[in-house]
């Protein structure tokens, strides 16, 4: 199952963060930046610390309920997957991630590398890839997702509550059912 | 294959460090400073203030330039965000993490309810250690060195310290336990 994915642009600022499921406790959008910004520090830090030279930074933490892949493209950006323990396949998954990120954010003329990402066919495309991989529990899946869209599409840096109500506008994505 | 093992205490101090593999793959690279691999296992733990003991370990790691008492800083800010992290993001009871991966190494990590911080490298391919360094704490950390009132002298209470006072049994005992696990030298 997975639970989350973040995109981290190269200078450790969230630039995507999604849940997918209820398996990880929700934050403030500003505990979500501190996050990224720690891993982004922190991955910076274990290649430094390794005890064979040349050593890339953290790839995957693992603790009892979850685990964390990250996977850095050669320009920086980080993608961060949180999935429970078991999940199959993740490097496949992490691949088909980086494929719809480079389809609708990477090609698209209007999205800044450095800002926050708000494509709604990237939302879309990200969530049915999530489905195909089993990430979703369907049940009360919709609220779920679309909560965060709210939240994100808000802007983290707009210190926007996620907890409020989905409104018109974030549940208002077709082609989403 | 295992690399070293730290532990720190809850002032974020390194109390302990030790290292087998270490420099083990970068051989050519250290093959220029004349001293490749010299076991620096240190049995010589006597010095303690960490002052001697950085002296005692820099050789081996001349490729990287930083000395372990700055190392053992990061690495223990690492763990210690890192378990931040995972609190944060984990539902209700989390005791931290247990591992984490990279190209080259896997760190391993166990924290005692006292909040001591036991921290071992591995190769990435080996499973988790956690039970392993659980064991390090109960039978040879409890053991030799909580139990041992030689090792609590002089320190005020506030941290252990097995380099200082008579643990040099706890040394030979943990070189002893990771030299058995079967994955200790197997890459």
């Amino acid at each position: 199952m997975i639970f989350s994915i973040y995109i981290i642009n190269k200078a450790g600022g969230l630039v995507y963060n999604k849940d997918y499921s209820d398996g990880l406790s929700k934050l403030t959008s500003n505990e979500y930046l501190v996050l990224a910004g720690t891993f982004h520090g922190v991955h910076a830090i274990t290649s430094k610390i390794s005890p064979v030279p040349g050593s890339s930074g953290i790839e995957m933490l693992e603790t009892d309920t979850f685990r964390i892949h990250c996977f850095q493209t050669l320009t920086g950006t980080k993608f961060l997957l949180v999935t429970d323990p078991q999940q199959p396949s993740v490097d496949h998954t992490m691949k088909k991630i980086y494929e719809v990120y480079s389809d609708y954010c990477v090609k698209n003329p209007f999205q800044n590398p450095e800002m926050p990402i708000r494509s709604e066919q990237f939302d879309v495309h990200l969530l049915k890839l999530v489905k195909s991989v089993g990430g979703l529990v369907v049940t009360n899946t919709t609220s779920n997702a679309y909560n965060v869209i709210g939240g994100v599409s808000g802007g983290p840096l707009l210190g926007h509550n996620q907890s409020s109500p989905p409104t018109v506008s974030n549940v208002a994505s077709p082609g989403l059912a | 294959m295992i690399y070293n093992m730290y532990i720190f205490d809850r002032h974020c101090q390194c109390i302990y460090y030790h290292d087998w593999h270490r420099g083990h793959t970068a051989k050519n690279a250290f093959d220029q400073h004349g001293d490749p691999l010299a076991s620096h296992a240190s049995a010589s733990g006597g010095g303690g203030g960490s002052t001697t003991t950085t002296t005692t370990m820099t050789d081996p790691r001349q490729g990287m330039n930083m000395s372990l008492e700055e190392e053992g800083k990061l690495v223990y800010g690492v763990v210690y965000s890192l378990r931040n992290l995972v609190k944060k993001l984990g539902k209700g009871q989390q005791d931290g993490f247990i591992a984490y991966r990279t190209s080259h190494y896997k760190l391993h990590y166990y924290e005692t309810l006292t909040g001591l911080k036991f921290v071992l490298n591995s190769d990435p391919g080996v499973e988790s250690l956690q039970q392993a360094l659980r064991q390090i704490y109960t039978q040879l950390y409890v053991e030799l060195v909580i139990k041992n009132p030689l090792a609590n002298a002089g320190s005020n209470g506030a941290s252990v310290n097995p380099e200082t006072m008579g643990a040099e049994g706890f040394r030979n005992g943990v070189d002893r336990f990771v030299r058995s696990l079967t994955m200790f030298d197997t890459l």
